[in-house]
Protein backbone atom coordinates (compact mmCIF):
# COMPACT_ATOMS: atom_id res chain seq x y z
CA UNK A 1 0.00 0.00 0.00
CA UNK A 2 3.14 2.36 0.86
CA UNK A 3 4.58 1.73 -2.36
CA UNK A 4 1.46 2.21 -4.19
CA UNK A 5 1.19 5.40 -2.74
CA UNK A 6 4.83 6.56 -3.56
CA UNK A 7 4.78 5.69 -6.96
CA UNK A 8 1.41 7.59 -7.10
CA UNK A 9 3.18 10.71 -5.49
CA UNK A 10 6.56 9.75 -7.85
CA UNK A 11 4.29 9.38 -10.88
CA UNK A 12 2.33 12.72 -9.80
CA UNK A 13 5.61 14.87 -8.92
CA UNK A 14 7.07 13.68 -11.97
CA UNK A 15 4.00 15.28 -14.17
CA UNK A 16 4.13 18.20 -13.38
CA UNK A 17 8.02 18.89 -13.44
CA UNK A 18 7.35 18.01 -16.81
CA UNK A 19 4.31 20.27 -17.35
CA UNK A 20 6.02 22.85 -15.53
CA UNK A 21 8.67 23.10 -18.89
CA UNK A 22 5.79 23.49 -21.44
CA UNK A 23 5.34 27.19 -21.09
CA UNK A 24 8.83 27.89 -21.21
CA UNK A 25 10.40 30.38 -23.70
CA UNK A 26 13.83 31.37 -24.37
CA UNK A 27 15.86 33.24 -22.05
CA UNK A 28 18.89 35.73 -22.48
CA UNK A 29 21.91 34.90 -21.57
CA UNK A 30 23.96 37.33 -22.18
CA UNK A 31 22.81 40.46 -21.34
CA UNK A 32 24.68 44.00 -22.45
CA UNK A 33 23.23 47.31 -21.14
CA UNK A 34 21.65 49.64 -23.98
CA UNK A 35 21.44 46.92 -26.78
CA UNK A 36 18.07 45.39 -28.14
CA UNK A 37 18.16 41.89 -26.14
CA UNK A 38 15.35 40.49 -28.07
CA UNK A 39 14.86 38.55 -31.94
CA UNK A 40 15.79 40.30 -35.13
CA UNK A 41 12.27 41.57 -36.96
CA UNK A 42 12.38 41.58 -40.62
CA UNK A 43 12.05 44.19 -42.91
CA UNK A 44 8.55 44.88 -44.18
CA UNK A 45 9.09 44.39 -47.78
CA UNK A 46 11.11 41.05 -47.06
CA UNK A 47 8.07 39.26 -46.50
CA UNK A 48 5.75 37.42 -48.94
CA UNK A 49 3.57 40.03 -49.80
CA UNK A 50 7.30 41.93 -51.82
CA UNK A 51 9.40 39.41 -51.47
CA UNK A 52 12.55 41.77 -51.05
CA UNK A 53 11.13 44.23 -53.34
CA UNK A 54 11.81 47.60 -51.85
CA UNK A 55 11.35 50.14 -54.42
CA UNK A 56 7.39 48.40 -54.88
CA UNK A 57 6.50 48.48 -51.24
CA UNK A 58 7.96 52.18 -50.77
CA UNK A 59 5.63 53.34 -54.02
CA UNK A 60 2.51 51.28 -52.28
CA UNK A 61 3.25 53.05 -49.43
CA UNK A 62 3.53 56.48 -51.03
CA UNK A 63 0.72 56.09 -52.82
CA UNK A 64 -1.71 54.95 -49.78
CA UNK A 65 -0.14 58.17 -47.73
CA UNK A 66 -1.33 60.55 -50.87
CA UNK A 67 -4.62 58.77 -50.47
CA UNK A 68 -5.42 60.37 -47.16
CA UNK A 69 -4.98 63.99 -48.82
CA UNK A 70 -8.95 64.22 -49.89
CA UNK A 71 -7.92 67.47 -52.37
CA UNK A 72 -5.93 65.70 -54.49
CA UNK A 73 -8.57 63.28 -54.95
CA UNK A 74 -10.92 65.46 -55.71
CA UNK A 75 -11.47 66.74 -59.84
CA UNK A 76 -10.48 70.09 -60.23
CA UNK B 1 14.08 55.99 -46.33
CA UNK B 2 10.69 56.44 -44.97
CA UNK B 3 10.19 57.97 -41.62
CA UNK B 4 6.68 56.94 -39.98
CA UNK B 5 5.29 59.43 -38.35
CA UNK B 6 1.38 59.96 -37.12
CA UNK B 7 -0.42 63.66 -37.01
CA UNK B 8 -3.80 64.66 -35.31
CA UNK B 9 -5.08 67.21 -36.95
CA UNK B 10 -7.58 68.36 -34.28
CA UNK B 11 -9.58 71.03 -36.30
CA UNK B 12 -10.94 67.37 -37.86
CA UNK B 13 -11.12 65.25 -35.16
CA UNK B 14 -14.54 64.72 -34.46
CA UNK B 15 -14.28 62.43 -31.62
CA UNK B 16 -16.03 59.64 -33.40
CA UNK B 17 -13.46 56.88 -31.83
CA UNK B 18 -13.58 55.27 -35.74
CA UNK B 19 -9.91 54.73 -34.96
CA UNK B 20 -10.38 52.90 -31.77
CA UNK B 21 -12.92 50.59 -32.95
CA UNK B 22 -10.60 50.37 -35.66
CA UNK B 23 -7.31 49.38 -33.72
CA UNK B 24 -9.25 46.90 -31.22
CA UNK B 25 -10.82 44.78 -34.09
CA UNK B 26 -7.91 44.55 -36.19
CA UNK B 27 -5.46 43.40 -34.09
CA UNK B 28 -7.96 42.14 -31.65
CA UNK B 29 -6.80 43.83 -28.74
CA UNK B 30 -7.94 41.82 -25.68
CA UNK B 31 -10.33 43.19 -23.03
CA UNK B 32 -9.27 46.40 -20.56
CA UNK B 33 -6.46 47.43 -23.27
CA UNK B 34 -6.42 50.59 -25.59
CA UNK B 35 -4.11 50.80 -28.24
CA UNK B 36 -5.69 54.13 -29.31
CA UNK B 37 -7.65 56.65 -27.60
CA UNK B 38 -9.31 59.86 -28.18
CA UNK B 39 -8.71 62.56 -25.89
CA UNK B 40 -10.65 65.86 -25.65
CA UNK B 41 -9.25 68.50 -24.18
CA UNK B 42 -10.83 71.96 -22.62
CA UNK B 43 -13.64 69.85 -22.22
CA UNK B 44 -17.43 72.02 -22.78
CA UNK B 45 -14.97 74.94 -23.00
CA UNK B 46 -16.64 76.99 -25.74
CA UNK B 47 -14.31 77.55 -28.95
CA UNK B 48 -11.14 75.92 -26.78
CA UNK B 49 -12.70 72.19 -27.10
CA UNK B 50 -10.50 69.94 -29.31
CA UNK B 51 -10.61 66.12 -29.45
CA UNK B 52 -7.30 64.22 -30.70
CA UNK B 53 -6.75 60.64 -31.33
CA UNK B 54 -3.51 59.56 -29.12
CA UNK B 55 -1.50 56.20 -29.07
CA UNK B 56 1.93 55.66 -29.48
CA UNK B 57 3.85 58.12 -31.94
CA UNK B 58 6.53 56.35 -31.95
CA UNK B 59 9.19 58.60 -30.85
CA UNK B 60 12.38 60.05 -32.50
CA UNK B 61 14.05 59.75 -29.07
CA UNK B 62 11.61 57.96 -27.44
CA UNK B 63 12.02 57.70 -23.52
CA UNK B 64 10.36 54.13 -23.49
CA UNK B 65 13.39 52.57 -25.16
CA UNK B 66 15.99 54.55 -22.47
CA UNK B 67 14.34 53.48 -19.46
CA UNK B 68 13.83 50.16 -20.56
CA UNK B 69 15.60 47.47 -17.82
CA UNK B 70 15.54 44.56 -20.24
CA UNK B 71 16.03 46.62 -23.25
CA UNK B 72 13.04 44.60 -25.45
CA UNK B 73 12.73 47.70 -27.40
CA UNK B 74 13.94 48.21 -31.02
CA UNK B 75 13.56 50.87 -33.55
CA UNK B 76 12.96 49.57 -36.96
CA UNK B 77 14.48 51.66 -40.61
CA UNK B 78 11.08 53.31 -41.10
CA UNK B 79 11.09 54.61 -37.45
CA UNK B 80 8.47 52.51 -35.98
CA UNK B 81 9.40 51.80 -32.21
CA UNK B 82 8.54 47.73 -31.41
CA UNK B 83 9.30 45.75 -28.73
CA UNK B 84 9.80 42.12 -28.09
CA UNK B 85 7.09 40.38 -25.82
CA UNK B 86 9.28 37.45 -25.24
CA UNK B 87 11.57 40.10 -23.67
CA UNK B 88 9.67 42.18 -21.79
CA UNK B 89 9.29 41.23 -17.81
CA UNK B 90 6.13 44.04 -17.72
CA UNK B 91 7.32 46.01 -14.60
CA UNK B 92 5.62 49.46 -15.89
CA UNK B 93 8.78 51.33 -16.34
CA UNK B 94 7.59 52.68 -20.07
CA UNK B 95 4.15 53.19 -18.74
CA UNK B 96 5.58 56.10 -15.98
CA UNK B 97 8.20 57.50 -19.25
CA UNK B 98 6.04 57.54 -21.88
CA UNK B 99 4.75 61.30 -22.76
CA UNK B 100 1.52 59.67 -24.33
CA UNK B 101 0.81 56.97 -21.98
CA UNK B 102 0.68 54.30 -24.48
CA UNK B 103 2.14 51.26 -22.85
CA UNK B 104 -0.85 49.16 -21.90
CA UNK B 105 -0.74 46.14 -19.54
CA UNK B 106 -3.16 43.40 -20.26
CA UNK B 107 -3.93 41.26 -16.85
CA UNK B 108 -2.77 37.93 -17.15
CA UNK B 109 -2.73 34.34 -15.16
CA UNK B 110 -5.43 33.62 -12.51
CA UNK B 111 -4.37 35.87 -10.19
CA UNK B 112 -4.53 39.16 -12.84
CA UNK B 113 -0.86 39.81 -12.41
CA UNK B 114 0.33 42.72 -14.94
CA UNK B 115 1.07 41.25 -18.42
CA UNK B 116 3.37 41.79 -20.57
CA UNK B 117 3.42 45.88 -22.33
CA UNK B 118 1.48 45.46 -25.07
CA UNK B 119 1.47 49.18 -27.53
CA UNK B 120 0.14 50.67 -30.57
CA UNK B 121 2.81 48.68 -33.39
CA UNK B 122 2.19 51.25 -36.67
CA UNK B 123 0.50 47.95 -37.92
CA UNK B 124 4.41 46.31 -38.56
CA UNK B 125 3.62 43.23 -36.26
CA UNK B 126 6.87 42.81 -34.34
CA UNK B 127 10.06 40.26 -34.08
CA UNK B 128 8.11 37.47 -35.64
CA UNK B 129 7.80 36.04 -38.84
CA UNK B 130 5.67 38.54 -40.84
CA UNK B 131 2.02 37.61 -41.52
CA UNK B 132 2.49 34.65 -39.19
CA UNK B 133 0.28 33.03 -36.42
CA UNK B 134 2.32 33.89 -33.34
CA UNK B 135 2.86 37.68 -34.93
CA UNK B 136 -0.44 38.30 -34.86
CA UNK B 137 -1.28 36.56 -31.42
CA UNK B 138 1.54 39.06 -29.95
CA UNK B 139 1.10 42.02 -31.65
CA UNK B 140 -1.79 42.18 -34.15
CA UNK B 141 -1.62 42.38 -37.89
CA UNK B 142 1.04 43.25 -40.11
CA UNK B 143 -0.20 45.52 -42.48
CA UNK B 144 2.94 47.77 -43.28
CA UNK B 145 4.18 44.45 -44.83
CA UNK B 146 1.47 44.07 -46.93
CA UNK B 147 1.97 47.75 -47.99
CA UNK B 148 -0.67 49.16 -46.13
CA UNK B 149 -0.88 51.99 -43.38
CA UNK B 150 -2.23 51.78 -40.16
CA UNK B 151 -5.87 51.22 -40.15
CA UNK B 152 -6.79 54.50 -37.69
CA UNK B 153 -5.71 56.35 -40.08
CA UNK B 154 -7.02 54.67 -43.19
CA UNK B 155 -10.15 54.59 -40.98
CA UNK B 156 -10.41 57.81 -40.19
CA UNK B 157 -13.17 59.34 -41.46
CA UNK B 158 -12.70 63.19 -41.75
CA UNK B 159 -8.63 62.38 -41.93
CA UNK B 160 -7.94 64.19 -39.52
CA UNK B 161 -5.55 61.48 -38.30
CA UNK B 162 -2.45 61.01 -40.65
CA UNK B 163 0.16 58.03 -40.82
CA UNK B 164 2.91 57.48 -42.78
CA UNK B 165 6.14 58.93 -44.28
CA UNK B 166 6.89 62.15 -42.42
CA UNK B 167 7.53 63.86 -45.59
CA UNK B 168 3.84 62.93 -47.00
CA UNK B 169 1.97 63.63 -43.85
CA UNK B 170 3.95 67.27 -43.56
CA UNK B 171 2.63 67.83 -46.99
CA UNK B 172 -0.75 67.01 -46.52
CA UNK B 173 -1.01 68.95 -42.95
CA UNK B 174 0.52 71.76 -44.73
CA UNK B 175 -1.91 72.36 -47.64
CA UNK B 176 -4.97 72.10 -45.10
CA UNK B 177 -3.27 74.18 -42.86
CA UNK B 178 -2.76 77.21 -45.66
CA UNK B 179 -6.42 76.42 -46.99
CA UNK B 180 -7.83 77.08 -43.97
CA UNK B 181 -6.05 80.59 -43.38
CA UNK B 182 -3.78 79.08 -41.16
CA UNK B 183 -6.15 77.80 -38.69
CA UNK B 184 -5.32 74.97 -36.37
CA UNK B 185 -1.56 75.10 -37.04
CA UNK B 186 -0.16 73.31 -33.47
CA UNK B 187 -0.06 69.48 -34.06
CA UNK B 188 -0.70 68.46 -30.60
CA UNK B 189 2.22 65.84 -29.34
CA UNK B 190 4.18 66.51 -32.74
CA UNK B 191 7.03 67.92 -31.16
CA UNK B 192 7.21 66.26 -27.66
CA UNK B 193 7.32 63.18 -29.84
CA UNK B 194 9.54 63.95 -32.69
CA UNK B 195 12.05 66.59 -31.54
CA UNK B 196 11.51 70.38 -29.79
CA UNK B 197 11.25 72.76 -32.47
CA UNK B 198 10.50 70.22 -35.24
CA UNK B 199 6.97 70.82 -35.23
CA UNK B 200 7.84 74.71 -35.86
CA UNK B 201 10.39 74.25 -38.14
CA UNK B 202 8.34 71.92 -40.16
CA UNK B 203 5.48 74.25 -40.13
CA UNK B 204 7.41 77.38 -40.91
CA UNK B 205 9.28 75.49 -43.80
CA UNK B 206 5.64 73.96 -44.79
CA UNK B 207 4.36 77.76 -45.41
CA UNK B 208 7.25 79.13 -46.53
CA UNK B 209 7.84 76.69 -49.52
CA UNK B 210 4.09 75.74 -50.18
CA UNK B 211 2.54 76.57 -53.16
CA UNK B 212 0.01 78.50 -53.55
CA UNK B 213 -3.85 77.29 -53.19
CA UNK B 214 -5.37 76.48 -56.42
CA UNK B 215 -8.93 76.29 -55.13
CA UNK B 216 -10.33 78.43 -52.10
CA UNK B 217 -13.43 77.34 -50.25
CA UNK B 218 -15.49 74.31 -50.39
CA UNK B 219 -12.42 71.89 -49.40
CA UNK B 220 -13.51 71.33 -46.16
Amino acid sequence: MNSLRSAALLAASLSLAVLAGCKESPQVLDKKAGEYQGKVDTRPWEGPAYKGDKAAWESDLRARAGNQNELRRMPD
Amino acid sequence: MARMKFLCDTERCIECNGCVTACKNEHEVPWGVQRRRVVTINDGVVGKEKSLSVACMHCSDAPCMAVCPTDCFYRTDEGVVLHDKDVCIGCGYCFYACPFGAPQFPQSGTFGLRGKMDKCTFCAGGPEEDGSEAEFEKYGKNRLAEGKLPLCAEMCSTKALLAGDAVEVSNIFRERVIRRGGKGVEAIGWSTAYGKGSADADTRAATATAPAPEKTGGAQ
